[in-house]
């Protein structure tokens, strides 16, 4: 298993679903991120591949429940997402428009 | 020393001036006929607001009839600045050129007389928007802005950021920061409006707002591009809220009813009067403004790289831990002090002097 030793993604508050990827991020690696918050680190086995500004799954999120970040709801996931997973607009929508 | 043209059809003329006399830059637009009420009078408060705004020095007026022409030349001459104007009915454009070539010559040489003085940063109104915004906008670059406007706040700015469609899902944060409840309604009242007028036109968004752009650089959803935008506005309290082009009165944070496009948003800003804007960039908008320098900041290292002829300031080093926060701040407030000193900003040099004034609706 590949392991990335630097800060790969950065989560905005420590009750969020999903990190930002720092770097185009590799399926199968297993990826260091960093709490912006609380400064704490955490690791996630990244499942897909995850393009530089995109966003991960950090935790399992249920079909139809809303999707934090920025300690916010930024939309509804549309099925259910496991930890890995790229999260982007085949998996949330808006709840707004 | 700038040429407003008052209509589509004195455009022109105004280029005309502009290709004469150096110095001198001329504004032309689409609008200016046949519009009435509200939209006309943003037409009025955006064409004189041009020529009111401090970093332009005197101004030409040029309209197809005399009234019109008059009406925005008397308000930028209540701020004592030097302004003429000229109506091309019965004259042409031939007669009109000469006569305002002969002018804007007077007024370019009399402008490079004029000697930099000292200026207090409590003197300065400082604007700010994003533009193919990705989630490094909201990670690093948006929250730098925030920082430097907390400072600029601390020296006595005035500052003004909007996007009155950009602040949806976060609408409740902002509104907790107005302390008057009557401002406070009338912030609700303007974000209500819009949210009014998208489900009358039934539409779908995506793809708009957010933006194509937004979407390929990660952005999913409009409330996620809006909790990242708001970081502009750092934590500080919003003082004031202001309309279309409204010139600030408040010192401290003022929210503008405006909307998100680049183009617009910083033509508003820059009829309020602001002269400086601070504009960060994702996936690498390349956006100017006439008479407002536009300082373009990025943290996408991609975007760094591959438009780095447009980005004034690159912070992607946050992203990668290189410095913090503060320290990316203090670069940004040395640059905007240094571009309200008449250091050129890129888009300047490169020629982007966007001007698109907002239409509220079909002329008459």
């Amino acid at each position: 298993m590949i392991i990335m030793e630097n800060v790969v993604f950065l989560v905005h508050n420590s009750r969020d679903h999903v990190g930002v990827a720092t770097v185009d991020l590799e399926k199968g690696t297993t990826a260091q991120g960093k709490y912006l918050d609380v400064g704490a680190t955490l690791t996630v086995e990244v499942s897909e591949g995850i393009p530089l500004g995109h966003k991960l799954s950090i935790t399992r999120i249920s079909g139809d429940q809303p999707v934090i970040e920025y300690g916010q709801e930024i939309g509804r996931a549309i099925h259910e997402i496991q930890p890995g997973n790229h999260v982007h607009t085949h998996n949330i929508k808006s709840m707004r428009w | 020393m700038l040429i407003i043209p008052v209509d589509d059809i004195s455009n022109a003329a105004a280029q005309n001036v502009e290709k004469h006399i150096s110095g001198t830059r001329a504004i032309p637009h689409p609008y200016g006929r046949l519009q009435f009420g509200r939209d006309l009078e943003l037409l009025f408060k955006t064409l004189g607001g041009m020529g009111r705004n401090p970093n332009v020095a005197s101004a030409i007026v040029i309209g197809i009839e005399d009234n019109w022409t008059q009406r925005i030349a008397d308000s930028i001459s209540q701020t004592g600045k030097h302004v003429e104007a000229i109506g091309i009915e019965g004259k042409g454009d031939l007669k009109v050129v000469e006569k305002a070539s002969r002018w804007a010559k007077e007024m370019v040489q009399d402008a490079s007389d004029i000697v930099k003085k000292e200026q207090d940063v409590a003197d300065l109104v400082i604007s700010t928007k994003c533009g193919e915004s990705d989630t490094t906008s909201g990670l690093a670059s948006n929250p730098t802005v925030g920082r430097t406007f907390e400072i600029l706040k601390d020296q006595g700015a005035t500052l003004i950021f909007g996007e009155t469609s950009e602040i949806t899902g976060a609408e409740n944060i902002l509104a907790e920061r107005i302390a008057d409840p009557s401002i406070r309604d009338k912030f609700m009242d303007i974000f209500n409006r819009y949210q009014e007028e998208i489900r009358r036109e039934g539409a779908d968004l995506l793809g708009s707002q957010p933006t194509q752009g937004n979407i390929k650089g990660g952005l999913t959803t409009i409330e996620e591009k809006a909790l990242g935008n708001i970081q502009k506005a750092g934590n500080l309290p919003i003082v004031d809220v202001l309309d279309y082009a409204d010139e600030p009165t408040r010192k401290g944070l003022n929210f503008m009813n405006s909307s998100s496009a680049a183009a617009e948003c910083v033509t508003l800003f820059s009829a309020a009067g602001a002269v400086v804007h601070l504009f960060t960039t994702g996936q690498g908008n390349i956006v100017g403004n006439p008479i407002e320098p536009v300082v373009k900041i990025t943290a996408n290292p991609k975007t760094a790289l591959t438009m780095s002829e447009h980005i004034d300031l690159d912070i992607s080093g946050l992203l990668r831990f290189e410095f913090n926060l503060d320290e990316a701040a203090v670069k940004l407030h040395e640059l905007t002090l240094r571009t309200a000193s008449g250091r050129l900003t890129a888009n300047e040099v490169l020629g982007h002097y966007e001007f698109s004034p907002t239409k509220l609706y079909i002329s008459a």
